[in-house]
């Protein structure tokens, strides 16, 4: 990782709109599969949920594209199973579809909300299938890099994630291991505590400190 | 929102304020997460805190990029092209936001699935009013999960084109399977009641293997009637309940106390 450059509360990063890959971006599909001149214009997903809302077939395949990339490599860092990881993606966005019309926009973000179902979905998925067993215990912090590692090639998606790794990197090394393990892998703050051998009021604070110096460098408006 | 329900003192919130971090990650037990819902509920700083905290997540997805082979597109697309869409939700005393336009209300929905689930329960045997069916209060409590569940079991049953299958339950009861598509909720009517240690296990079995499907309610309230929403069903498949640890297995470690076939 290499070291912070910010201050909490510094560099506000302008964030690129990411709808889609943009051309040489090979393993992502494109929204130029579907009819050219209509997919192509962007919009948000705030704006293309409203119209998922009332059934507008075209507007979730845009959504999908957007999201899907981001969604799935969620899901599979959490449940580590590639079969898996598709399975609850695709529960993942057919529940958006289902449920588009009951999204809050009080509550936070088109992509906020599918992110905090996609994360659900697949913790739920592991806990269920390995609640008897001795799941993870080996993880330690020496897998995280690596894990963290899982890419796609588009330009945008790379600047993304040297932010993201940039803001991880800002971290203590106990903030990032308990946001790592919670975030990425799925484990409750008291599994996070028995993993990293510290007190579970420490896992508390470190992963709330994490997430708001996070927050301030991702320049999320809070 | 009214918080009916908190009755930490001083100290106990400012503790349930250091929990924003693991509850906008998920990382809280479903006991803790209850609790600290609670206590949102009455904390306008908290909630915008974990707004900011689950937007800051979105953001740390991104840092994980990668998309899945191409033909999941297809199969996502295919899928919602056969699902229905739920009309938006009417909160009491609340006019829905715009997004709610020209749909009719969720209340004739929910009539529909309550009278759905007497009309299975005067089939299975059971009684309405014992039925651990609470999709009213669940939605005032805006618990988005346990609202979808009850939101999943309503759709089924409400589905004009839903079957019933029961079966007997070993240790006494009935359990009944109402099946729409891959869809289904396993209703159970006077079942046993199981130790604190103990959980009921819902699995189907088909002929490459036993997959489980979740778990049943809290040992406390594993007695009588209850509803689980259940995926990926197939016809031909066997629907199966065991008695497992609390926290459930990988596989059945017990005999099933029932089997339906779907």
């Amino acid at each position: 990782m290499e070291p912070s450059q910010n201050l909490p509360g510094g560099a506000r990063h302008a964030r690129p709109v990411r709808l889609v890959p943009r051309s040489g971006a090979a393993p992502v599909l494109r929204m130029s599969d579907g009819p050219p001149g209509v997919a192509d214009v962007p919009s948000s997903p705030e704006a293309l949920l409203a119209r998922v809302a009332r059934g507008d077939e075209r507007a979730f395949e845009q959504l999908y594209d957007a999201l899907v990339g981001s969604v799935h490599g969620l899901v599979l860092q959490v449940v580590r199973n590639p079969a898996h990881a598709e399975e609850v993606t695709q529960e993942v966005f057919v529940e958006a579809w289902r449920t588009a019309a009951r999204f809050d926009p009080g509550l936070g973000s088109v992509r906020a909300w599918i992110t905090t179902m996609a994360r659900r979905r697949a913790i739920d998925r592991v806990r269920a299938a390995q609640a008897s067993t001795d799941r993870d215990v080996r993880v330690g912090t020496s897998s995280m890099e690596r894990d963290v590692d899982l890419t796609a090639d588009t330009v945008e998606v790379r600047l993304e994630q040297q932010q993201v790794r940039r803001c991880m990197g800002g971290l203590t090394d106990l903030q990032r291991e308990a946001v790592t393990l919670a975030f990425y892998r799925g484990h409750t703050h008291r599994e996070v505590a028995g993993l990293l051998e510290v007190p579970l009021g420490t896992v508390k604070t470190r992963l709330r400190d994490g997430l708001i110096r996070l927050r301030d460098c991702l320049g999320v408006a809070s | 929102m009214t918080d009916d329900t908190t009755t930490a003192g001083p100290g106990d919130a400012a503790d349930l304020h250091a929990l924003t971090g693991a509850y906008a990650l998920d990382a809280l037990d479903d006991l803790e997460r209850r609790t600290f819902e609670r206590h949102l509920a009455g904390c306008a700083a908290c909630r915008e805190e974990v707004r900011g905290f689950r937007e800051t997540a979105a953001r740390l997805a991104d840092g994980v990029t990668l998309a899945p082979a191409g033909a999941m597109r297809d199969r996502v697309l295919a899928e919602v092209r056969r699902t229905p869409q739920l009309p938006p939700l009417q909160r009491d005393g609340e006019q829905q936001d715009a997004a709610g336009r020209g749909r009719p209300p969720a209340s004739g929905r929910t009539w529909v699935a309550a009278a759905a689930v007497a009309a299975v329960l005067a089939l299975g045997g059971g009684t309405f009013g014992a039925v651990e069916w609470r999709a009213a209060q669940d939605a005032r409590a805006r618990q988005d999960a346990a609202v979808a569940r009850e939101q999943r079991i309503a759709t089924v049953l409400s589905d004009p084109a839903r079957r019933l299958v029961s079966a007997p339950v070993s240790s006494g009861g009935t359990v009944t399977l109402a099946v729409a598509g891959d869809r289904a909720v396993v209703l159970t009517a006077g079942v046993a009641g199981l130790p604190a240690d103990r959980t009921y296990q819902l699995w189907v079995v088909r002929s490459d293997g036993i997959r489980s499907l979740g778990l049943g309610p809290a040992a406390a309230d594993a007695a009588g009637s209850w509803a689980r929403p259940v995926e990926g069903i197939r016809p031909g498949d066997t629907v199966a309940v065991s008695v497992e640890p609390q926290g459930g297995s990988q596989q059945p470690t017990t005999e099933p106390v029932a089997a339906v076939k779907v």
